[in-house]
């Protein structure tokens, strides 16, 4: 069974980069492929120009896996240390190092407990702070944000912005297409192991391209009126029929001359959403 | 990083993995040598078919007589705990996913693990002396360290290379060794075909000749053809191993 084939793709040096598909895509297997651990039975993988495994051992790489797998007898502090030395980070930088990523992932008070005590967001956070011990090319997040509460989700996207350097690769693979939507600067849709295509999501998100949800506090009939077509979804809710920008603009200033309270107006999909879908469905 | 960073990485590791060795598989190997060693030592001090004899105290001819009966289980489950899922544990529980991301070779990393166990079996090895000097009699058998490292390279290779292997480890190195024993005992004198397959075993017929050095055979001085013969197929083993670790992709199981 091939998992992934005709799959084309070069990720530039300074990008962060996300992989978005289904269950089941090959996302996995294409991240097995980038670290080397698993062999294309045909085409090449190049990192820099060397196979995925000789870059690995020359210059390492930062790697959160899907899943955790770390020995459960390790003390989380035990883990950062192990990891650092192989990791390569200097003796006399180890403790300064471990004390940054512990702090930036907000593990100070699991620091003395077992691997097999911590929860499922604590390991991920474990997870990420130990690919997150040196200061690596190359970044490679698997589902980073899998099992992480609200806020360390907000967090986490604030943590790989502060990764983005001028040289640095970040791979985020991710079933989460708003956090995709938000971080990456290109984001590849593979279905069924081919790539379907390639999104860019800042640059592709432009009014005229997806409905509008509007919130307002109005009668139903001004809103109708205004933008013939609109569908109540709600109380004050609204999907607005897709319409270019100067359309939308104008009517939105019709209702507020009308004296309607406007109180939000969002993408019914985000670009990505929409782009995923129609890819995923072809 | 040069391969000397990745060396100097690997020799700072060190220390855990002897950490390792003696929070897992050497404490179990040394319970399970002791009780097989409290039971032949049992009869002897309660006097079973002779007179009895105090712990400490035991006489020297019969003393070196149960070192020899004492060295195959130590070797044997020495080498057996040491290389049972060295490699195949990390396959099938994921933890090479976080370690080889690392800038680090993994024939070189096992490779290493492996060693630093073999010192960790001779530090168990010397411990357990030092109960025998108290509870059988006060000696101290330095050939016994050089058989437990030939017989931790004979038979810890094999299961170094069949932890590369695949995930029935311990189970295909108990099957091997009892298959060799067999294959050399029923067909150790068989000419032709037959000798040549019996080649591919694991020489385990020359374990006793090894064996024997502790036991002070003088008369047929040290074995080194035995030697040769099976610390040679254990680091032949060792060796393929580590090809193994290097051809055989993490991601497959």
């Amino acid at each position: 069974m091939r998992a992934v084939e005709d799959f084309s793709l070069a990720i530039g040096e300074s990008e962060v980069f996300g992989l978005a598909g289904p269950n089941g895509a090959g996302k996995s297997t294409l991240i097995s492929l980038l670290l080397g651990y698993l062999e294309p039975t045909l085409g090449t993988v190049r990192i820099a120009g060397l196979r995925p495994r000789a870059f690995v051992e020359r210059f390492g790489m930062g790697y959160l896996s899907e899943l955790i797998a770390i020995p459960p007898r390790w003390s989380l502090d035990e883990a950062l240390h192990r990891y650092a030395i192989l990791a390569g980070v200097p003796h006399a930088d180890t403790a300064r190092r471990l004390d940054e990523v512990v702090d930036l992932l907000g593990l100070e008070e699991h620091r003395g407990k077992r691997v097999k005590q911590l929860s499922k967001g604590n390991l991920q956070r474990l997870g990420l702070a130990q690919a997150l011990l040196r200061d690596e090319r190359v970044i490679i997040l698997d589902e980073p944000t899998h099992g992480l509460d609200p806020v360390w989700t907000q967090r986490f996207r604030d943590v790989v912005s502060a990764l983005r350097r001028p040289g640095r690769v970040i791979f985020i693979a991710s079933h989460n297409l708003d956090e995709l939507q938000r971080l990456a600067d290109r984001v590849a849709i593979i279905d069924r192991g081919r790539l379907q295509r390639v999104v860019e999501p800042r640059t592709d998100a432009a009014a005229g391209s997806t409905p509008f949800i509007l919130t307002v506090v109005a009668s139903n009939g001004a809103v109708q009126d205004v933008f013939p077509g609109a569908v109540a979804r709600g109380p004050s809710e609204f999907e607005l029929p897709l319409l270019d920008v100067p359309t939308l603009n104008a009517g939105l200033a019709r209702l507020l001359a009308h004296g309607a309270l406007i109180t939000s107006l969002r993408p019914a999909h985000s670009m990505l959403e929409q782009h995923f879908r129609e890819a995923v469905r072809e | 990083m040069t391969t000397s960073d990745r060396r100097a990485r690997l020799n700072a590791y060190a220390p855990w993995i002897f950490r390792d060795y003696f929070m897992n598989q050497g404490p179990s190997t040394a319970i399970v040598v002791l009780m097989i060693g409290f039971l032949t030592l049992l009869p002897i001090i309660q006097g079973f078919g002779g007179e009895r004899v105090q712990l400490g105290e035991v006489p020297e001819v019969i003393a070196i007589r149960m070192l020899h009966a004492m060295i195959p289980p130590l070797v044997f489950i020495g080498a057996f705990f040491a290389t049972n899922g060295i490699i195949s544990n990390d396959r099938k529980l994921g933890y090479y996913k976080f370690l080889f991301a690392k800038p680090l070779s993994p024939p070189l990393y096992y490779g290493m693990i492996f060693a630093i166990y073999g010192v960790g079996l001779l530090v168990v090895s010397a411990a357990l002396i030092g109960v025998w000097w108290f509870t059988v009699r006060p000696m101290f058998p330095t050939a016994l360290f050089a058989v437990v490292f030939i017989m931790y390279v004979a038979y810890g290779g094999i299961g170094f290379l069949l932890s590369a292997a695949w995930r029935f480890d311990w189970l295909s190195l108990v099957t091997v060794l009892l298959v060799a024993n067999v294959g050399w005992s029923v067909w150790g004198a068989a000419t032709g075909p037959r000798k040549w397959v019996l080649y591919l075993l694991p020489p385990v017929h020359h374990a006793n000749e090894i064996y024997g050095i502790v036991a002070r055979d003088a008369l047929h001085g040290i074995p080194w053809a035995s030697i040769a013969w099976l610390g040679g197929y254990g680091a032949a083993c060792f060796a393929a191993g580590l090809i193994v670790i290097r051809l055989r992709s993490f991601g497959t199981n």
